[in-house]
This record gives structure tokens, C-alpha cells and sequence, in this order.
């Protein structure tokens, strides 16, 4: 018996990548912008779940992808075409895919029933509908690929291509020059002729074929209009007219192709539809397990570790025997070393990297359903999908992502005659995109919906008791949009199935502030709302400030830390008893880090106190520590399960000593000042 | 049960208390370390240690077991268990021995005010009794 648990991984990272490529080329299809490449790459990934499963012995999933296959070939043959009801049988198809996905890692074998889904697939309405409809024939034709992308361009600027079939009376004389004359008005009247077969020598046909001719147009007319000017034309009895895809066109071409590819491989169809291209990048790279890599980047934090004990034995060692000969070597080893870490550390930092493509890819289905549900028409658009971040980031950045995306579904697209009534396009648009921007990762998404009014939002607050009438008097514009990220607030009127339970942007934000990351936000009524994250590249290794507090070290990520100052007491004041200083004409509130933790503090002894300004979206926090140690890259540790979530520590570290410090999560101890 | 009887347990104190623990369920035990604590977290767990390079919690069993709290002493030890998956430190008074027992009691339903839950049965060993943590439900209660 063949130990399949190996395979068994296999298959599964196979089948979820072959899902995806499924989904997004359904999803194109649905939208109408099926291209003949996309539905090769649906084949394409039906034929290999079908193999792949019949290997594995998953017998539904096989019969299932067969019967897709089935079709799918149809419809690359042109036999077949792309409905909406078949668009949105492809998509149950995929759902239950997903379902047999989940049984099979949950309970080992599948369990949920497909007979119905290979009963509509097979079911022969689909594919013998189109050769009816088609009463033009289209035999023989054939188009030179640059013709046809020639073409193809000018349906995307939205001309449509037509069949034509041109019937002249019987009682016509000089049918050649009439045909002739039947050509130059189509020219004039149409984008381009692409294919006629009006000039041909007509020996050996009948009557009735001799009267008539066929032509490929591309035109930015209706057919109701090419139809009824061509009847005006003299001698011409009658006037077929018929659609022609973007798939079938490029059919046209393809046929050609595939001639070629005949004539140089043998009949196998599967491999003339891989490019030497991807040939190529299938040598150059290799799947590694990423448990593999979370190895290999442990390694490198320990190095950073004993680099920087290193470097501290060193100085201890300098300080004790100045100017001895092999310090100094060691001083150049050191310095070395160093370097070398520093680039093996970014080196497998790139390897960790991926394209954030891997997590956008989800979005356009989810946004596709939840508009259906909601009855509203929305536009995803995508951008810099190949941003590149570490994979950790890319896992836990799913589901605010997927959060801020549903709310601009739900609340920020307004319904369609909203819209109307308002003179903004019927179709809702979302854009979520990605960047580098200096060492950070932004991420955008935004809407052109209803925007979110400050007022509504601090009635609504004052209304569910989260802040007082008084203080709402005195928030800015801009405050109260914050308080979108307050815990509890909802601003939809209604509960619906996707959101507007309260529990929402105040999570959100805790996601983004976990990974040391940032989120702002930029509204206007009527217009739209604008999400900005700011994202280390990494959550691996960051650069930390140390500092101590009650005699203990702790450090606090370089990228929540706005400012350092030193503080006489006299900056201190009180208003009604909480703590400020004014910094630039900014008041901010001040904490001790030892009073939020319990610890003693004698920081009043001294004659002034350090003070780490550290920021948090629009709003600046004073920390007062004791001392200000310096900074230095640190490699982030969990606590570990066991520990778990401690409020305002998002991990630890180990410093040059050896010692453990904690490392401060800033969204936490915001949180816990405010309780103080 | 017959192949329990050659089952290995390492024996350590607490107080006056004996205790036990399968030595399959032990990483290793190490002399005390610098302990860093972790604030508002729950009173059993002392903080994190340095484990060569690994972050590794540590609880005092004292605590767990609701005994009173004592500061460390030359003999304190460390005693490192696996539990799901993670190290985990437990500190002990003093570590005994390796040993085996010639006969194991199921536990009562409670063993001096700690649940019996906590135990997989009490070692006799000679004229001594042992309480044979389990370490799984001591390390889960919440």
C-alpha cells in the first residue's frame, strides 16, 4: 500500500490552486469578457482536477470536473456558448467543489452529492443551441493571428463583429460586379471587412448558393441598423446578420494555430496549449514547503541574536583590553559578520515574500455575490496586485481586508436608484489597491459610495451611550469619523446578513495595529470613503526602541514611535485629572508605562523624563519612561500559545544579554491608558 | 496494569508534598533562570525564560496547585515539559529522583482541596504516596 498522506498534500495545494483558477475565469465569463485563452485555462484546470482526482481516488470530483470538461471542450470548440445560466452553473459547480474540498481534509472522503450538478451539465440543452441559432455557415474560414488581435482590440474599444449572409433576388444579372458594389458599401458603412467570400470563383455551385455571399464585419452599429440599410441596397433579397464573439473570433485564428501545432507535435492537444514560456519559469522555480522556510527564517533571527551578543562581548572586551591586535581583528569579523547577516537576513526575507495577488484573488467572487444579494451594481477594480509582502502579513491581512471591502459593498454603495437620483454612474465602484511606498506596504481601498457623515456618526454615538453630548459638542470633523473604529458603534440603521452588528472597524483596526501596521481614513458625504493601511514589509524583524521601565527593559516598535523628547515636570499639567503635555501646540495625553503595568515609579525624583511620543492613526500618546536605551533590530517571538494575548504586549525578544524583553503592542496600551 | 509498573517518573517536591511526572512528558530540567514577567497576566504564570534562543513560559506549580507562593532556593529547578506542541516551564521546589512505582491507586475525587482530575493516579512506592500529575489537564485549566 503507497503511503498517500504525501500525495495527499499534493493534491490538496493543487486543487485549491486549480479552484482559484476556476473561480476567476468563471468570473469572467459571467462578466462577459471570456476570451478563448481563459476558457483553454478553465479546460485546462478541469482536465487536471480530473486526473489529479481520479489518481487520488475522488470519485465525484472526477465525475464532476469530467462533465465540465465536457463542455468546456464544446464551448472552446465553438459548439457551445458561454450563457449566464451556464456562468452560474460553472459557479455551483466550483461551490461544490469547495464543499468536496472541505469534506475531503475534514472526514477523509466526500460526501456531499453532484448528481444534480452532472445532470444540468449534461443535460443537452446548452450545447446544440448555438449551431441552431447559427444559420450562417461558417465553414472554412480562416483569419492570420494579427487580423484577428487586430480585431479583438477594436472590440474592446466597443465595436461588435458580425456574420453577414447576403442574399441577392433571383431575377439579379451581373452578380459579380453587384457583389463588388455590395463590398465597397460595407466598407464604407463599417469599422472594417475582416473575411468575405463575395469575390470567389463560383464553378461548380449551384443557383441558389451562386445568389449569395457571406462577410465578417466589425462595426460599432447595431444589427438592426447594418440589416436594414443592407435590404435598401439594390437587388439584395435578403440580409442574414448574426453576432460574432470575442471567443469564436479568436477561434478563427486558432484553428490556424492549431493546424501548425499539428503539423509539429503529434495530436496532443494538452501540450501544444502550454507555451514555451512557461516552460521556462516552471524550471526556474521550486515549491518549498513553508514550514521549510519558517525554519530557515528562525535561524536568521537567532543569528541577528548572537550577532548583537557578539558586538556587546566585543565592546565589554574593548573596554577591558583597549588596544590589543586581534581586537581589533575581531573588530573587522565582527563588522563582517554583520554584513553578511544583514543581507541573508533581507535574502530570506525576499523568499518569504509573495505577491499580494494570492490574497486579491478572492475578492472579485465575494464582491460578485454580495452585489447579487444586495441588489446593487458594483465594480471591483484591482491594482498592483504583484506588491509583494510577506506571507504571514498576507494571511492575517484577509480578513480586514475582507471587512473593509464588505462594508463598501454594504454600506457605502448606495442602491442603484440612490445613485441615479444623485447623478453618479449606476455602477458602483470599488478600487482596492497595493504599493510600496518607502519601507512600508500601502493599501488602499476605496469607494465611490455614500461616504460616512461625521455628524450621523457622533448622533449615533451619543445615542448608544458610547460618548457624552458634551463631548460630542467638541469633536472636529475628523474625530468623529474616527470613531467609525469605536467598539460597538454601527451605523447601519439595519442588521443586515453582512454587517452592522457594531463588532466590525474596531477589530479591523486591532488586525492592522497587530501587524505594527496603521489605518487612516479619509471621507467625504456623498462621495466616497477612502481606507489607507500602512504595513511593515515584514513581521519578522523590526527595529525597536528600547526602553526602561521599573528596572525592567521593554521596546516599542520604531514604527508606532513619532518623536522622543525629554520632559521637565513642569510640562506635566492636569485637566480634570488626566495627565497632558503640550508638544508643538498639540495636546497629548501623557501615561507612565509603570503605572499602566503596576510597576512602582519614582520617576518623579528625577529631574526630567523621557518621553516617547508614539502615534496612532491622527491621535499622538506620551509614554514616560525611566531611561532611553537606544535602538536595534529585534526579531519578533510569539509568547506562545499558553501565554496567549497579553492586552499591550505583542511579543517578545531576546536581547544581546540573553535576557527576554517584552515588546510593546501600542494599540493595547492606548487601550489600557484609557482605562487608567 | 502490568506495564505501568516499569514506567519512569522523575519525583519532585513541593513543600512537604511528593509529586510526579511520566519522564516521557519531560523535555529536560534546568536550574533557575532570569524570569521576564509579563504583566496582567494570570497569577500562575511567572513570565518567559530564554531556552537557548527559544521563548518558553514558565508557571510556578505552587500557584497551579493553590499553595503558597515561596521565593526560589538553590534547589529550585525548572522542569520542561512538551504540551501541545510548545515547551513549557514548571517550577519545582526541588527535584527528587527517577523512579518507579509498584503500584498505582486511581485517583480520589480530590486530592487535599486540588481537584482529582489533575492526577492520573497516586504512586506507591514503598511507604510513599506520590501524586502522578497529569500534565495536560493541570496545563489547560484556564
Amino acid at each position: 500500500m503507497l503511503d498517500m498522506t504525501e500525495y495527499q498534500a499534493l493534491y490538496m495545494e493543487e486543487l485549491d490552486e486549480q479552484l482559484r483558477v476556476m473561480e476567476e475565469e468563471v468570473l469572467r465569463l459571467e462578466r462577459k469578457e471570456e476570451t478563448l485563452e481563459g476558457i483553454q485555462r478553465l479546460f485546462r484546470a478541469a482536465h487536471t482536477l480530473k486526473g489529479s482526482s481520479a489518481v487520488m481516488g475522488y470519485e465525484r470530483m472526477k465525475r464532476l470536473t469530467h462533465n465540465m470538461e465536457h463542455i468546456l471542450e464544446k464551448v472552446r470548440n465553438q459548439e457551445c456558448e458561454v450563457t449566464q445560466e451556464l456562468a452560474t452553473l460553472f459557479f455551483r459547480c466550483v461551490d461544490r467543489m469547495k464543499q468536496l474540498r472541505t469534506e475531503i481534509v475534514a472526514r477523509k472522503h466526500e460526501s456531499s452529492g453532484i448528481d444534480d450538478l452532472v445532470d444540468a451539465l449534461a443535460s443537452g440543452d446548452w450545447p446544440n443551441q448555438v449551431n441552431e441559432l447559427r444559420r450562417i455557415d461558417r465553414g472554412n474560414i480562416l483569419l492570420s493571428v494579427e487580423e484577428v488581435n487586430h480585431a479583438v482590440r477594436h472590440l474592446e474599444q466597443g465595436d461588435r463583429a458580425y456574420w453577414i449572409r447576403i442574399g441577392l433576388t433571383p431575377d439579379c444579372e451581373m452578380r459579380t460586379a453587384r457583389f463588388h458594389l455590395i463590398l465597397a458599401w460595407l466598407a464604407e458603412s463599417s469599422t472594417n471587412v475582416l473575411w468575405t467570400d463575395a469575390i470567389r470563383p463560383m464553378e461548380g455551385e449551384d443557383e441558389e448558393s451562386k445568389r449569395s455571399c457571406r462577410c465578417l464585419i466589425l462595426s460599432d452599429e447595431t444589427s438592426e441598423a447594418i440589416q436594414s440599410r443592407a435590404l435598401a441596397w439594390i437587388d439584395v433579397g435578403e440580409v442574414e446578420i448574426e453576432d460574432c464573439g470575442r471567443v469564436e473570433l479568436e477561434a478563427l485564428a486558432q484553428r490556424e494555430r492549431d493546424d501548425e501545432a499539428d503539423l509539429m507535435v503529434s495530436n496532443d492537444s494538452e501540450s501544444s496549449a502550454s507555451s514555451p514560456l512557461q516552460d521556462k519559469a516552471r524550471v526556474q522555480s521550486i515549491r518549498v514547503n513553508v514550514d521549510r522556510l519558517e525554519k530557515l527564517m528562525n535561524l536568521v533571527g537567532e543569528l541577528v541574536i548572537d550577532q548583537t551578543r557578539v558586538r556587546q562581548v566585543e565592546r565589554s572586551l574593548a573596554s577591558k583590553f583597549g588596544t590589543e591586535d586581534s581586537l581589533q581583528e575581531l573588530g573587522q569579523i565582527t563588522d563582517h559578520i554583520t554584513r553578511i547577516i544583514g543581507e541573508l537576513q533581507e535574502s530570506v526575507m525576499k523568499v518569504r515574500m509573495l505577491p499580494i495577488e494570492q490574497l486579491f484573488n478572492r475578492f472579485p467572487r465575494m464582491i460578485r455575490d454580495m452585489s447579487q444579494s444586495l441588489g446593487k451594481d458594483v465594480e471591483l477594480s484591482m491594482e498592483g496586485k504583484d506588491t509583494e509582502l510577506d506571507r504571514t502579513l498576507i494571511e492575517e491581512l484577509g480578513d480586514p481586508l475582507i471587512h473593509l471591502l464588505r462594508n463598501a459593498v454594504d454600506h457605502g454603495i448606495e442602491m442603484p436608484e440612490t445613485r441615479r437620483a444623485q447623478g453618479k454612474p449606476l455602477r458602483g465602484k470599488i478600487t482596492i489597491s497595493a504599493s510600496h511606498e518607502d519601507n512600508q506596504v500601502l493599501i488602499v481601498v476605496e469607494d465611490d459610495g455614500a461616504g460616512i457623515d461625521p455628524r450621523k456618526l457622533v448622533r449615533k454615538a451619543v445615542s448608544q451611550r458610547l460618548i457624552s453630548q458634551s463631548e460630542a459638542d467638541r469633536y472636529t470633523d475628523k474625530e468623529a469619523v474616527d470613531l467609525i473604529f469605536h467598539a460597538g458603534l454601527s451605523t447601519a440603521s439595519q442588521v443586515s446578513d453582512i454587517s452592522g452588528r457594531g463588532v466590525g472597524m474596531d477589530i479591523v483596526r486591532a488586525g492592522i495595529e497587530r501587524m505594527n501596521g496603521r489605518i487612516d481614513i479619509e471621507t467625504n458625504a456623498g462621495e466616497g470613503t477612502r481606507f489607507k493601511i500602512r504595513l511593515p514589509l515584514t513581521l519578522a524583524i523590526i527595529t525597536g526602541l528600547l526602553v526602561r521601565v521599573g528596572g525592567r527593559t521593554f521596546i516599542i516598535p520604531m514604527s508606532n514611535v513619532a518623536e522622543i523628547v525629554r520632559l521637565s515636570h513642569e510640562d506635566i499639567h492636569n485637566i480634570k485629572g488626566i495627565p497632558i503635555v503640550t508638544i508643538r501646540n498639540q495636546v497629548i495625553p501623557i501615561a507612565w508605562i509603570h503605572d499602566i503595568f503596576g510597576y512602582p515609579n519614582d520617576t518623579a525624583r528625577s529631574k526630567s523624563v523621557p518621553v516617547v511620543i508614539v502615534g496612532r492613526a491622527e491621535k499622538r500618546y506620551a509614554l514616560a519612561v525611566d531611561e532611553l536605551l537606544g535602538n536595534q533590530e529585534i526579531v519578533i517571538k510569539s509568547l506562545g500559545a499558553f501565554v496567549g494575548q497579553s492586552e499591550g504586549i505583542a511579543g517578545a525578544t531576546i536581547l544581546g544579554d540573553g535576557k527576554v524583553a517584552l515588546i510593546l503592542e501600542i494599540g493595547g496600551i492606548i487601550r489600557r491608558m484609557g482605562r487608567a | 496494569m502490568d506495564t505501568t509498573k516499569h514506567d519512569q517518573y522523575v519525583e519532585f517536591s513541593i513543600g512537604n508534598e511528593k509529586y510526579a511526572i511520566l519522564i516521557s512528558e519531560i523535555h529536560e530540567i534546568i536550574r533557575m533562570l532570569d524570569i521576564t514577567e509579563i504583566p496582567n497576566c494570570q497569577s500562575y504564570v511567572h513570565g518567559v525564560i530564554n531556552l537557548r534562543g527559544k521563548i518558553v513560559p514558565v508557571i510556578g506549580l505552587r500557584s497551579m496547585l493553590m499553595l503558597e507562593s515561596e521565593a526560589a532556593t538553590k534547589s529550585t529547578r525548572i522542569v520542561v515539559v512538551n504540551h501541545r506542541e510548545e515547551s513549557v516551564g514548571i517550577i519545582v521546589d526541588k527535584v527528587n529522583k527517577v523512579t518507579t512505582f509498584t503500584d498505582i491507586q486511581p485517583p480520589p475525587d480530590w486530592v487535599g482541596g486540588i481537584n482529582g482530575s489533575y492526577f492520573s493516579g497516586i504512586g506507591i512506592h514503598e511507604d510513599d504516596l506520590v501524586g502522578i500529575l497529569k500534565m495536560d489537564e493541570v496545563l489547560l485549566r484556564e
